[in-house]
């Protein structure tokens, strides 16, 4: 579980790294460079995760691999596989490459930022919905201090283990709800 | 399809039995369930369309860019086209290669625009330069600027209409829900002391 959240993490800050990164490269080639080359110098002229992936990329370009295979690490990162199709086209077709990974990082830097932005448009109710949650937990404490019978009533009787069963179901539910909305704008 | 219309209407008409035990009862339970069944079948339909429509317009931009980079090296368009939806993510590749493997006769821009509606677009401009020979590349990424602002602005819509949805959920479900553990421990209580009274 720890893991997948470490990768996921990982992946989000590759993720966030390469419109970036497609910049950078896409100066190189602007410069006249081959795409190794810049992928190598591009990764001089950024920071952060993206670093180390450029310079893998860069070298297994430059020792003779494959495209398809040197870059596979880029392809791997979510919005990567736009990046690499556009140099492997650039490869076998030709073509404008600057531009072509320009318009990407474009593309790639919007979709991160309109991520933030549907963060921010539900951060209220997000944090809501992390809070309320908690509040039967916390209801039953208290009642556990202060009202000891009405629990005693809500574990032992059909109508209170019902009405706990209820309570579950629509704290399971609106749980769900809340994962698809979130899902839905990409958080 | 009809195996699930029978299948809710039989749930709900058991119901309506076992609650109230009557003909009549299980013929509107039935009734009642087959069309529900109807409208929430629609409904998921109608949602899972819209979803796919999303993200064709989400994967949209991206794949204009490549085609416009490979058509302006050179590459026709079929060929450019059968390249980039190796590219373009899901569902957009399965129509790209759809349309490129199609062999009815007909041009590329024409199965493009039969395709799909959000493809009409690209399947006019491929249309006019085969029956022209008018350059697409850049027109091509004129319609990925395009897109991207559609995409953009349909993120946003979603974005503002996440946030009163999520509310009503909080609102609607959890709220509730913790609220039916106090007042409901309290009217059990508040049962067992008055309900002897009142009896």
């Amino acid at each position: 579980m720890i893991t997948r959240w470490q990768r996921s993490r990982a992946e989000r800050a590759l993720a966030d790294a390469l419109p970036e990164a497609a910049r950078a490269i896409a100066r190189g080639v602007a410069a006249g460079l081959p795409v190794a080359d810049a992928l190598d110098r591009g990764a001089d002229a950024i920071d952060g995760p993206a670093v180390d992936l450029l310079r893998s990329c860069a070298a297994a370009l430059q020792s003779g691999h494959a495209p398809q295979s040197a870059l596979a690490p880029i392809a791997a990162i979510p919005g990567g596989v736009v990046l690499v199709g556009a140099i492997e086209l650039h490869q076998d077709l030709g073509g404008d490459l600057v531009a072509s990974l320009f318009a990407i990082a474009e593309g790639l830097a919007d979709r991160e930022r309109m991520r933030l932005e549907a963060a921010a448009a539900t951060a209220q109710a997000r944090l809501a919905a992390r809070v309320i949650p908690l509040a039967p937990i916390v209801s039953i404490g208290f009642l556990a201090l202060f009202a000891r019978p009405a629990l005693v009533a809500l574990f032992t009787t059909p109508a209170g283990l019902a009405l706990l069963g209820v309570a579950a179901g629509l704290t399971g539910l609106a749980l769900l709800l809340l994962r698809r909305i979130a899902h839905g704008v990409g958080l | 399809m009809l195996l699930r219309h029978v299948l809710l209407m039989a749930i709900v008409g058991l119901c309506a039995w076992l609650i109230a035990a009557s003909v009549l009862a299980v013929l509107v339970g039935a009734t009642v369930g087959g069309a529900l069944s109807l409208l929430l079948g629609r409904r998921y339909q109608a949602a899972r369309q819209q979803r796919q429509h999303q993200a064709i317009m989400a994967a949209l931009p991206d794949a204009l860019e490549l085609l416009a980079s490979a058509v302006a090296g050179g590459a026709a368009s079929e060929l450019a086209l059968r390249r980039v939806a190796a590219y373009a993510a899901p569902p957009l590749n399965t129509l790209l290669a759809m349309a490129v493997a199609d062999e009815s006769g007909r041009g590329l821009g024409i199965r493009l625009r039969e395709l799909h509606p959000a493809l009409r677009p690209l399947g006019s401009l491929l249309q006019q330069s085969d029956e022209l020979g008018v350059p697409i590349a850049g027109s091509v990424r004129l319609l990925a600027a395009d897109a991207r602002l559609q995409a953009r602005a349909a993120a946003r819509e979603r974005a503002a209409a996440a946030a009163p949805k999520m509310l009503l959920v909080v609102g609607g479900l959890l709220a509730p829900a913790a609220l039916l553990i106090v007042i409901g421990g309290q009217f059990l209580v508040l049962r067992t002391l008055i309900g002897p009274v009142l009896l």
